[in-house]
């Protein structure tokens, strides 16, 4: 057996297209951090000073609370659910849902105006979603490798 | 490349424990990325999720695996659903303990359940069964295990998760068995 291993990335149209929108509205509201990802908790791009690693966990819970706050949505018969906020004595987070299934978290220090921060963030959700209405994947490299080989490799990374 | 990989299985059956012990071994082999998060209650109880990262290289393509847990306990089901979304692999920790039998067909039941949910088949993602607890008293003859708990025949691992036995065997396994998933040839598979 062989495996074709294709690795996708978004086009560099969609990817510079997100960049701005997300870049605006980080001129706009001046946040600690910006966090778009899909619903599966798959970082798409963020802005702000944090590590690759943190704004991983960081994408899967965004995710996780968003996806639970539907799921109790569901439950209250709560429709049309689409903006979390939390607020703490630093900081006040709001989660956006952006069509499809995508999600926006921005993280702004207390005493912000919010509610200018919820205007920012619906309209940069409108123009993400134009942008990603476009959304194409595109094959970045095609590996070939057969099934034994990558049961070696997998048997020496992880020394088993 | 980002793969999700899931451990399910039943409350106690030892998803936490794999994970942990998971995240420490590959710490140990340089090939892990940041710290583990993990919210427990204050009985160490799973309450959301543990997860960290792996970064593994093959044939020049960067492998980025998050490991996440479900939590096991019954009245948790709206997270679980919440964590198996997209899921793109899973291991289904299974308690060998004679007592637990019931309560690990529960789980594959509910599991299924969530993803039908999701649109997607229980049977269609890669899956890889392990075994865990092997050193109970009561654990079960690994052939009525089988033919209980891996519907799919697929691969499957002994383990006693706690000594880390097993632990990164099974990983292993789902890392290859998402690949293949994925990415097989349908003209090769001869």
């Amino acid at each position: 057996m062989e495996l074709d291993i294709v690795e996708y990335e978004l086009s560099d149209e969609i990817r510079r297209g997100i960049d701005s929108i997300l870049q605006n509205l980080f001129s706009k509201t001046n946040p600690e951090l910006i966090v778009l990802a899909d619903d599966a908790g798959r970082i798409i791009s963020l802005k702000g000073k944090t590590s690759e690693e943190l704004a991983e966990f960081v994408a899967s819970l965004v995710s996780g609370i968003f996806g639970a706050t539907l799921e109790m949505g569901k439950m209250l018969s709560i429709s049309e659910l689409d903006m979390v906020q939390f607020e703490s004595k630093d900081s006040d987070v709001i989660i956006k849902a952006v069509k499809p299934r995508f999600l926006m978290g921005i993280m702004v220090k207390g005493g912000t105006a919010i509610g200018s921060v919820r205007l920012f963030l619906k309209q940069a959700a409108q123009e993400l979603e134009e942008t990603l209405s476009r959304l194409e994947l595109v094959p970045k490299k095609v590996v070939k490798i057969d099934l034994q080989t990558i049961e070696d490799k997998l048997r020496k990374v992880m020394g088993v | 490349m980002r793969l999700k990989v899931v451990y399910f299985g039943s409350s106690l059956a030892g998803k936490s424990t794999n994970v942990k012990k998971l995240y420490e071994m590959l710490r140990e082999r340089g090939i892990v990325k940041g710290d583990m998060i993990s919210m427990e209650t204050d009985e160490q109880r799973t309450l959301f999720v543990e997860m960290f990262i792996s970064s593994i290289n093959i044939e020049g393509i960067d492998l980025e695996i998050k490991t996440l847990t479900t939590p096991g306990q019954f009245r948790l089901h709206p997270l679980r659903k919440v964590i198996l979304k997209d899921v793109d692999g899973l291991v289904f920790v299974v308690d060998s303990q004679k007592e637990r039998e019931r309560v690990n067909f529960l789980t594959m039941r509910e599991t299924a359940a969530v993803l039908k949910e999701e649109g997607r088949n229980l049977f269609e993602v890669p899956v890889v069964v392990q075994y865990n607890k092997r050193d109970m008293p009561t654990a079960m003859p690994i052939e009525d295990m089988e033919m209980m708990f891996n519907p799919w025949g697929t691969d499957f691992v002994e383990a006693v998760a706690i000594k880390g036995v097993g632990v990164v065997e099974t990983f292993m396994k789902i890392v290859k068995n998402v690949l293949v998933k994925k990415y097989a040839k349908a003209s090769s598979l001869q």
